[in-house]
């Protein structure tokens, strides 16, 4: 029997998904390049592995000129999850590139060392990784972009992925995302404007992938549909305006905003079976309630006795009345 | 023309049948109507694939399933390593489906974890890349002319796997418990497909074939009132099926890797009759 065997590999969908796959992890921007070893060198100051084992150590120890009886523990484990990482390596690549920064004397490991000792383990002559360019250009980079957001004529889509720019440069210097007056502080806007951005920038994925398709335009109707709890319904929205402008109104007074089958927040738990009338603090207003209830007639016969300051007695006697009332009523 | 169809099985809530229904409508596909049928596997859950070959457990420790070494594979192929997965078709571009024990019915069985490294792109350029590659790889012409029907089985969710599905499908099928989460699951069922409707032309609008309320028991309250609920909403009621799957022992029998198909067993077994009628049902749509 002849072998069914499928390829897509010659359409038009040229660059491998699969690598794509592995490196869109990676925070931020960088170019990917498969770069020599002996280029790379590692960062001093990085905290994780000081004073451990060096890329010149992992060279003896490939060359076996290390015995690894003479070295205390955590350096001979260090030694061994190189080895197993290696191996992981050898049988499947590497899944995900290493993060370099170019600097004078050629790129330094941002993160990855010890795939990178690995690869000098397994007698690599080059990795891949995702070169970060230099910290200056990356500043350089955030100018350029302020100087474009505070331009007056940029689409609503183009501010807001501008903004998700800016605020990735910032999370690399910085290893936190940027707040509402640091943004505002760039843009010249105000601070509670700037919030808003970011609670649209940083909202679910299906809003975003609105604005990023033109759907949306402006910062009110997309902070009503990010107020829309609920990735269905949100979806049922967008797809009943489907050819409309969408404007706040028409997120509002979508059928999906307001129909309850489509709101399972309202929906969870038993069915209700009884309405609440709620709670009064003026007796007075039971007093009105129930004269209305009885007819006028019927209030001093009945309640001669009552005495409307008491919270107890008028409570129970709202019980009576209520129960006595339900009971009577046709459904 | 020919009538290649790709229908999807597909509810983002999960437990609601669908294996069972993919299952079912590949080997009524192939037994019952002749027609030679692709099962495609997109749950990392592997449950499809566990029910037609004998799948291997990683031993990674991670309790994960993979496709076996493929039969027609041998040593001497050099370029194949003799496993092939739904996965490759995103990875390496290139699948090779397993043979089943029933004639004319083969199945693209899942690779857990590499499926689930493809659920979890989120980067738009690449999302959109992944949404599209399944239809071009159902659409080639070897495959269009070595098989007349593909049925994908999905996982319970609406990332970039069943996005994907639903994209090259001409047709979705939606088994529904009618409980609550599975009821709620149909809305955003209806809203994913009116969305990718919106991308393709009059004469290629992704069909729905409609709803199959499964494990039904008519004698409970809440039941009958999810069906009431469901045949009461305009955007729900014109899609419910007139038959369905109920709670029986034998569905679960069927299920079993060494049973075999429901289509063996005997004609005047119940669960045979009621999914055969089922399975009539819905092709009699696809084809009608």
């Amino acid at each position: 029997m002849t072998r069914k065997r499928f390829s897509v590999k010659d359409t038009h969908l040229q660059e491998s998904i699969g690598a794509m796959l592995q490196e869109q992890n990676q925070v931020g921007e960088g170019r990917i390049e498969t770069l020599p070893l002996q280029t790379i060198h590692t960062a001093e100051e990085n905290p994780r592995y000081v004073g451990r084992i060096t890329p010149a150590e992992i060279r003896d120890h490939r060359d076996g000129k290390i015995d690894l009886n003479q070295e205390v523990g955590d350096r001979v484990s260090f030694f061994e999850s190189v080895q197993d990482l290696a191996n992981s390596i050898a049988r499947r690549g590497l899944l995900q590139p290493i993060i370099v920064r170019e600097d004078t004397d050629g790129f330094k490991v941002i993160a990855g060392e010890r795939r990178l000792l690995a690869h000098i383990l397994l007698n690599k002559e080059r990795i891949r990784a995702v070169v970060r360019p230099s910290a200056p250009e990356m500043e350089e980079r955030a100018i350029r972009l302020i100087e474009n957001l505070q331009r007056e004529n940029l689409s609503f889509a183009e501010l807001i992925r501008g903004i998700e720019e800016l605020d990735s440069i910032f999370q690399m210097e910085n290893a936190r995302p940027m707040d509402s007056t640091e943004l505002a502080a760039e843009l010249h806007k105000h601070d509670s404007t700037c919030r808003r951005y970011l609670q649209v920038m940083r909202g679910p994925k299906d809003v975003r992938q609105a604005i990023d398709h033109g759907l949306i335009t402006g910062l009110r109707p997309a902070l009503a549909l990010v107020d829309v709890h609920g990735e269905d319904e949100r979806a049922l929205i967008l797809s009943r305006l489907k050819g409309e402008a969408i404007t706040e109104d028409g997120i509002k007074n979508s059928p999906a905003s307001i129909s309850p089958i489509v709101q399972p927040e309202t929906r969870r738990g038993r069915r209700r079976t009884k309405v609440n009338l709620g709670m009064v603090k003026n007796t007075a207003t039971v007093k009105h309630l129930i004269a209305l209830l009885l007819g006028e007639d019927q209030m001093d016969e009945r309640f001669s006795s009552l005495d409307w300051d008491d919270l107890d007695q008028v409570q129970a006697t709202w019980d009576t009345i209520i129960a006595e009332h339900d009971r009577s009523t046709p459904r | 023309m020919n009538d290649y169809c790709v229908i999807t099985t597909a509810n983002n809530k999960g437990g609601v049948g669908k294996t069972l229904l993919s299952k079912t409508m590949g080997e009524y596909a192939s037994i019952i109507l002749g027609k030679r049928t692709l099962l495609i596997d997109l749950d990392p859950q592997t449950n499809l694939s566990r029910r037609f070959i004998d799948m291997r457990l990683l031993s990674d420790g991670s309790e994960d399933y993979a496709p076996p070494i493929h039969p027609d594979w041998s040593s001497n192929d050099k370029e194949w390593d003799g496993v092939s997965s739904s996965a490759d078709i995103w990875f390496s571009g290139e699948a090779i489906p397993y043979p089943t024990d029933i004639k004319g019915l083969d199945i693209l069985p899942a690779h857990a974890q590499l499926l689930a490294d493809v659920e979890l792109v989120n980067k738009q350029d690449v999302y959109l890349k992944v949404v599209r590659r399944l239809r071009d790889f159902l659409f080639l012409p070897d495959v269009m002319s070595s098989y007349d029907l593909v049925v994908i089985d999905t996982r319970p969710s609406k990332g970039p796997l069943t996005t994907a599905a639903l994209h090259a499908s001409t047709h979705i099928v939606i088994p529904s418990e009618m409980e609550a989460p599975s009821v709620e699951g149909l809305f955003g069922m209806v809203a994913l497909r009116n969305n990718i409707n919106i991308g393709r032309s009059r004469d290629e609008q992704l069909k729905i074939i409609g709803i199959l309320p499964n494990k039904l028991q008519l004698s409970t309250q809440v039941h009958r009132e999810h069906m009431e609920l469901l045949t009461s909403d305009p955007n729900i009621a014109p899609y419910i099926l007139p038959v369905n799957i109920g709670y029986r022992t034998d569905y679960k029998k069927s299920m079993y890797r060494d049973v075999g198909s429901i289509f063996t067993f005997p004609p005047s077994n119940k669960a045979r009759q009621e999914i055969q009628e089922v399975c009539r049902v819905i092709f009699d749509r696809v084809y009608g």
